[in-house]
């Protein structure tokens, strides 16, 4: 056994470093293209998986939501409510929000529109909204008669919207538009901002101060239609819900998973669709390397030939070409590895890939990598012991004679 | 030695079967040199494949010290292939990727022999055969003669008993073929290695003690003994 293995190793050292040398590029090129195109094609799925889901809690959900108890419209007491529940370590930030639903007009067109009313300064902690502004300014906390709308509200005249039809079409910042909030509550506000997340639940909303919520109507002073958390990890809501439950068990609580809803179906169609490409992609990455690994055996069918007759076993014969196969695998999934990590994922970080809710990143995915590499290893493995077993199971004059 | 019962070796291309060797008998003794000649397509290869265990025959025995190696399974074919017998082919055989000495060396590897031992005796073999100054040249870098006696010192470098040698000078010029016969013949002498050879040459008549004249697959009867030139 030993002897075997040191022949074989010593027959694969000399076949590398002496061997055909466009076989040895070739064979590590491939490697390096097929561990690229496994790669590639999931890190960007997984991009716009993560960009959508980012979006989706800096933007629109937060961590967590905490809506009313059953059969209440509002979360009384705010203030309190909100700094205890900052006290809990996990916590991060806590803002509320009032929701008003209303309807908004401008120059002949109409829309319904979700008004939510904020703490300016808090809201800022748990989203992320004022920094997507494509127009003007966010609120501050005293602004009153002003409101800022997403671009999906607005229109801004950028006529490739989705929702563009259904939205006040050429709203701009300084323009001013009616609100109505129903019971002959009506309101005209000068547009401060408008923002573009590119998150279209998101750009739906508009929002106005907290102290114009109260100009509106006093009596909501320190109510709000839910609570938005921000916590330290992502991952951690069903633990920190837990917490916040030991003292307020009879809110609705609804992680940001929950809340996806509409989203939740695209990344799981993203999802599905990668899983085709891995597929798809490893059994390409194990065909080629089969092919190329089967031709360069067969080439060498009559030196293997040569080598049994002259009494070297088939198992050093057969170790020596999973060796070198090995080898050709490892380089080029290392070359490979160092190409995407510091070549690919940061041109892509500077010229990004434009998907609907924005630009993605290439997501690097250690495990996935890993995973990847290793698999590859193996396809290489058995790309060579299956022709190789092959070729020291026939007769030794076949090999010899190439038939 | 070796002796050889009723061998047949039968081919088949297609439906036509082809009776290579037909009811060979011979016996091979230790020390000698045997030439096996005659013209292409007499028979000769196949005789020398079956004896040096690189075939299988279709019928009867192959004896080696008493014991049927007929029908061996591979692995232990291997194994005598590896420790008793040395094998020339005529298209010189070497690993391209290995040097002149390394290419020696290997069977001995494979034998689990120690490094320094082999390594010493791989260069002894390659001075008897007049190659001590080509040890690390590989087998593109040397001609024809001198790649054959690569391959008659890697034949070698396990102490074998018999070695068989396939038309070992089919591809060689005069000089050439003279040396590796010569070389044969030499190691035959000093060494006491048994050696088969085939050949079409009838020059090379002069180095066999003893012949074996095969026509159609039959040792013909002009088998001569020449033990006493």
């Amino acid at each position: 056994m030993f002897k075997s293995a040191k022949v074989a190793i010593y027959l694969a050292y000399k076949s590398v470093t002496r061997g055909n040398y466009n076989v040895l590029v070739m064979s590590i090129a491939i490697m390096i293209l097929v561990f690229l195109n496994l790669s590639f094609v999931p890190s960007v799925m997984e991009g716009v998986v993560d960009n959508l889901n980012k979006k989706l809690i800096d933007t629109f959900s937060s961590n967590i939501t905490i809506e009313p108890a059953s059969g209440k419209e509002v979360i009384e007491n705010v203030s309190e409510v909100t700094n205890n529940i900052s006290a809990i370590d996990e916590v991060k930030n806590v803002t509320h929000r009032y929701k008003l639903p209303a309807q908004a007009s401008f120059k002949g067109e109409k829309t319904v529109a979700e008004i939510f009313a904020i703490d300016v300064n808090k809201d800022k902690k748990v989203f992320a909204t004022p920094k997507f502004m494509i127009e003007g300014s966010f609120l501050e906390p005293d602004d009153i008669d002003k409101i800022v709308l997403g671009v999906q509200l607005s229109g801004s005249d950028q006529k490739n919207l989705e929702l563009y039809t259904s939205s006040l079409r050429s709203v701009h910042v300084g323009d001013k538009v009616k609100v109505n909030y129903g019971g002959g509550l009506e309101k005209e506000y000068m547009v401060k901002g408008i923002f573009k997340t590119e998150m279209i639940l998101t750009d739906k909303q508009a929002y106005i101060t907290e102290r114009e919520l109260t100009d509106i109507n006093p009596v909501l002073k320190n109510q709000a239609t839910n609570l938005n958390v921000e916590i330290e990890k992502t991952g951690d809501e069903n633990k920190v819900i837990n917490q916040i439950m030991l003292k307020y068990p009879e809110f609705k609580y609804k992680t940001w998973q929950e809340i996806a809803g509409l989203i939740k179906n695209t990344t799981d169609s993203l999802g599905i669709i990668n899983n085709i490409f891995k597929v798809i992609s490893l059994l390409l990455a194990g065909l080629t390397i089969f092919i190329v690994t089967y031709i360069d055996l067969v080439n060498k069918r009559r030196q293997i030939g040569v080598e049994r007759a002259i009494g070297i076993q088939g198992s050093s014969i057969v170790g020596s070409y999973i060796i070198r196969a090995v080898f050709y695998a490892f380089v080029g999934v290392y070359l490979a590895y160092l190409i995407f990590i510091y070549i690919i994922v940061p041109l892509e970080a500077r010229y990004p890939f434009r998907f609907p809710n924005g630009p993605v990143m290439l997501v690097i995915n250690q495990p996935y990598l890993a995973g990847n590499a290793l698999i590859l290893i193996v396809v290489a493995v058995f790309s060579a012991l299956l022709p190789s077993y092959r070729a020291i199971k026939i007769k030794i004059l076949d090999a010899i004679w190439g038939i | 030695m070796i002796s050889v019962e009723n061998l047949s070796k039968i081919y088949s291309l297609g439906r036509v079967k082809v009776r290579a060797l037909d009811d060979v008998s011979m016996d091979i003794s230790e020390g000698e040199m045997i030439g096996v000649m005659d013209k292409s397509g007499s028979g000769k290869s196949t005789l020398l494949r079956q004896l040096g265990l690189i075939d299988w025959p279709t019928t009867g025995k192959i004896m080696m010290d008493y014991q049927d190696i007929t029908n061996l399974p591979e692995n232990r074919r291997s194994r005598l292939r590896l420790s008793r017998l040395g094998y020339i082919f005529q298209e010189y055989a070497l690993l391209p990727e290995l040097t002149a000495q390394e290419n020696v060396c290997l069977p001995a590897m494979m034998l689990g022999k120690k490094r320094k031992q082999y390594h010493a005796h791989s260069l002894q073999l390659l001075e008897l055969v007049g190659l001590k100054d080509r040890i690390t040249h590989r087998p593109r870098e040397l001609s024809g003669g001198e790649q054959q006696r690569v391959a008659i010192a890697r034949s070698l470098v396990n102490n074998p008993e018999i070695i068989f040698a396939d038309e070992p000078c089919a591809n060689l010029d005069s000089v050439a073929s003279e040396v590796v016969m010569e070389t044969l013949a030499r190691l035959n002498k000093e060494l006491k290695v048994t050696v088969v050879f085939v050949s079409h040459d009838p020059d090379d008549k002069k180095y066999a003690k003893k012949l074996i004249f095969l026509k159609d697959g039959k040792i013909v009867p002009k088998y001569l003994n020449l033990s006493s030139k």
